[in-house]
C-alpha cells in the first residue's frame, strides 16, 4: 500500500475541482470519509479470537519477559483487544441489531448473502405519504431511498421513488444525527413543512437540502444548513423570498414547546441559498 | 429435488466453518439459508438447528462487542463445542427435535453465566428457576391480556415481554420450557417486525397485526400456557412462524433499518477522483486496522 498524506489528497481534490471553494473541498472530503466508514467497518474481517488455550499460552510467554517488556506487551495486547471489541460492537450494530434493548434476540439480518448495510433513516412525513398516494406509488414503498431505479436487481431492497425529484432532501450526516437524537426530528419536521408550505403558497419551483456540515475553520463545530435551490426565480426576488422564508421558519421553530432546545438549535442552524 | 439431508448437511458445514472463523455474519446467513431452503422441502425439523445457529450468531456478535478478549474466547469456545455436537447430532437422518431442544437448553444455561456483567457474576452465580418460571408465567398472562395493544404502531409489547424474559433467563436461568417460550416469541417477533415495516399507515398496521400476528400470538399462548407443554405444538408453531418470516423476506426482502452508513456517492458539488477515493479508503482502513 502506498503512503500519502492528507495534503496530497486535498491537492488532488482541488486539481479535480478547480472551481470549488475550499469549503466545498473540505465538505466533499469529510462527507466521503463519513460515507466510507460504515461499509469499511462492515466489510472488515476481524481477527479470529484466540482460544482459551492459546490465550493462556500467550500469558505464560509474557510472564517470561523482562518486567518492562512484560508491561509493554500486556498494554499492547489489551489495547488491541479493546480495539477489536469496539469494532465488533460497531459491526454488531451495522448488522441491523439496533434494538430497543440490545439483549432482545433480533433478526440480525434476514438475508442470505453479503451486502453493504442499508442507508436508511425511516423518516417519512405525512406529506411524503400523501404525495406517494397521490402519485399512485405502491403502498410497499418503505421510507425514502436514493437508489438509482435502473440498478434494481433481484436483491435490491424495496422500491425507490423514481416519479419525481424530492422537493426536500435530508443529507446523510443529518440522518445519522437524527437517528442519534430523535428529539431533533420535530424541529426538522417544522423546517420541512414550513419550506414546503412556503413554496406552495408562493408557487415556487424550489427544492431544499437540509444537512449537517462541518465548519471549515473549526471542523469540530457542526452546523445544520438548509440550502435553497431556487429554480426559475429572479435574483432579487429570490433574495427577498429567502429573507421571508428565513423569518417564517424561525418563527415556526419558535413555536416549539422546548424553548431552550430551539434556542440551542438556532445557534447552529443556517439557511443558505444556492445562487449558482 | 427437494431440500434433503445431503444439502442440509452442506449448509450446516458452512455454518460450522463460519463459526470456527469467528464470522458471525456468515453464520447468520448460513442459518437463514437453511431456513429458506427448508421451504423447498417437507422436512420441518431442519429449521431447528438453523434457529439455534442464528441465536449463536446473535449472541457471539453481541458478546464480541461487549466482552474483553478472554471471556469472549471462553464464550466462543462454549458455542463452538455446542455447534459441533449439534452438527454431529443432525448427521443422523432420524434426529429428533426434542433432543435438539434439550441440548440447546443446556447450552443456553452454560452461555448464561458468560453473558453476565462482571458486577452480576458473583450475585447471580446460582439459578432460581422457580422465580424465572413465575416471571415467565406472569409475562405470558400480561401478553394475553394486552394482545389488542399490539395493533398500535408505537407499542412494542412483544419486544418488551421478550426483553424481560431474556433478563430473567440471564439473571436466574430457565428450564426447557423457558427456552421454548423465548424461542417461539422470538420467531413471532421477527414476523411482527415485518408487519411494522410493510404497513403504510396506522390502519394498515393494525390490520396486518390483527390478521397475521395476533392469531399466531394466541396460538403461542395457548401452547405455552398448558400445564405440560407439548413439544409438537411448539415445533409446529415454530415451523409456521419461520415459514411466515421467510415468506415475508421473499416478498419484501430486507427490512429497512436505522443504520449509519452510506452506499451512495456524496451529494455535494465536488467530485473526488476515483484514485483519491481509493487512497482515502485505504488510509481509513489502515488507520482503523492499526499497525498490528
Amino acid at each position: 500500500m502506498s503512503n500519502f498524506s492528507l495534503d496530497e489528497i486535498i491537492d488532488e481534490a482541488i486539481r479535480a475541482n478547480p472551481g470549488a471553494s475550499l469549503d466545498q473541498i473540505s465538505e466533499g472530503i469529510v462527507e466521503f470519509i463519513q460515507s466510507s466508514l460504515a461499509p469499511i467497518i462492515h466489510s472488515m474481517k476481524l481477527a479470529r479470537a484466540a482460544t482459551p488455550i492459546e490465550l493462556r499460552s500467550s500469558e505464560f510467554r509474557i510472564e517470561r519477559l523482562s518486567a518492562s517488556s512484560r508491561e509493554l506487551t500486556k498494554e499492547k495486547r489489551e489495547l488491541k483487544g479493546r480495539q477489536i471489541q469496539e469494532l465488533a460492537w460497531l459491526k454488531f450494530q451495522l448488522n441491523g441489531t439496533i434494538a430497543p434493548a440490545p439483549l432482545i434476540p433480533t433478526i440480525m439480518t434476514n438475508e442470505d448473502r453479503f451486502e453493504q448495510p442499508r442507508i436508511e433513516y425511516s423518516y417519512q412525513t405525512t406529506l411524503d405519504r400523501n404525495r406517494q398516494r397521490k402519485l399512485g406509488v405502491s403502498d410497499l414503498v418503505l421510507g425514502k431511498t436514493n437508489h438509482n431505479p435502473a440498478l434494481i436487481s433481484p436483491y435490491t431492497k424495496f422500491a425507490s421513488n423514481p416519479l419525481e425529484e424530492d422537493t426536500f432532501r435530508l443529507g446523510k450526516a443529518l440522518q445519522w444525527r437524527l437517528s442519534q437524537n430523535p428529539k431533533l426530528v420535530s424541529l426538522v419536521q417544522k423546517i420541512e413543512t414550513s419550506s414546503r408550505s412556503y413554496t406552495l403558497e408562493h408557487n415556487l419551483d424550489w427544492t431544499f437540502e437540509l444537512n449537517e456540515t462541518a465548519d471549515v475553520e473549526s471542523p469540530l463545530w457542526r452546523k445544520t444548513v438548509l440550502i435553497i435551490h431556487p429554480k426559475n426565480s429572479e435574483f432579487e426576488e429570490s433574495m427577498r423570498l429567502w429573507d421571508e422564508l428565513d423569518k417564517k421558519i424561525r418563527y415556526e421553530l419558535g413555536n416549539s414547546k422546548d424553548a431552550d432546545r430551539v434556542a440551542e438549535f438556532n445557534k447552529t442552524f443556517f439557511i443558505e441559498m444556492d445562487l449558482r | 429435488m427437494p431440500y434433503d439431508s445431503i444439502i442440509f448437511r452442506k449448509d450446516m458445514a458452512g455454518a460450522i466453518k463460519a463459526l470456527e472463523d469467528d464470522d458471525v455474519e456468515y453464520l447468520n446467513i448460513a442459518a437463514n439459508r437453511i431456513m429458506s431452503n427448508s421451504l423447498f422441502g417437507t422436512e420441518k425439523k431442519f429449521v431447528f438447528p438453523a434457529f439455534f445457529l442464528k441465536d449463536i450468531s446473535f449472541n457471539l456478535g453481541l458478546l464480541r462487542g461487549s466482552l474483553p478478549t478472554s471471556p469472549y474466547s471462553t464464550a466462543k469456545s462454549v458455542a463452538m463445542n455446542y455447534a459441533r455436537s449439534l452438527s454431529r447430532e443432525v448427521q443422523n437422518e432420524t434426529f429428533e427435535p426434542l433432543t435438539l431442544w434439550k441440548s440447546y437448553s443446556d447450552f443456553k444455561m452454560e452461555l448464561r453465566k458468560l453473558t453476565l456483567a462482571p458486577i452480576e457474576q458473583s450475585i447471580y452465580d446460582t439459578t432460581d428457576l422457580e422465580f424465572s418460571k413465575s416471571g415467565f408465567s406472569w409475562l405470558l398472562n400480561y401478553l394475553q391480556e394486552n394482545l389488542g395493544s399490539m395493533e398500535v404502531p408505537k407499542n412494542i409489547l412483544l419486544k418488551g415481554v421478550l426483553n424481560e424474559m431474556v433478563r430473567l433467563y440471564r439473571n436466574h436461568g430457565t428450564d426447557l420450557n423457558g427456552v421454548l417460550t423465548i424461542s417461539l416469541l422470538t420467531a413471532l417477533d421477527w414476523c411482527n417486525d415485518y408487519a411494522r415495516a410493510i404497513s403504510t399507515s396506522e390502519t394498515s398496521f393494525a390490520k396486518i397485526v390483527r390478521d397475521e400476528i395476533i392469531p399466531n400470538a394466541k396460538d403461542s399462548l395457548a401452547a405455552l400456557q398448558k400445564t405440560e407443554i407439548n413439544i409438537e405444538d411448539i415445533d409446529n408453531l415454530m415451523w409456521k412462524f419461520i415459514v411466515q418470516w421467510r415468506e415475508y423476506f421473499l416478498r419484501y426482502l430486507e427490512l429497512p433499518r436505522v443504520v449509519l452508513s452510506a452506499r451512495e456517492e456524496p451529494e455535494k458539488a465536488i467530485q473526488l477522483p476515483e484514485e483519491t477515493k481509493k487512497k482515502l479508503t485505504e488510509a481509513i482502513t489502515k488507520s482503523i486496522e492499526g499497525p498490528g
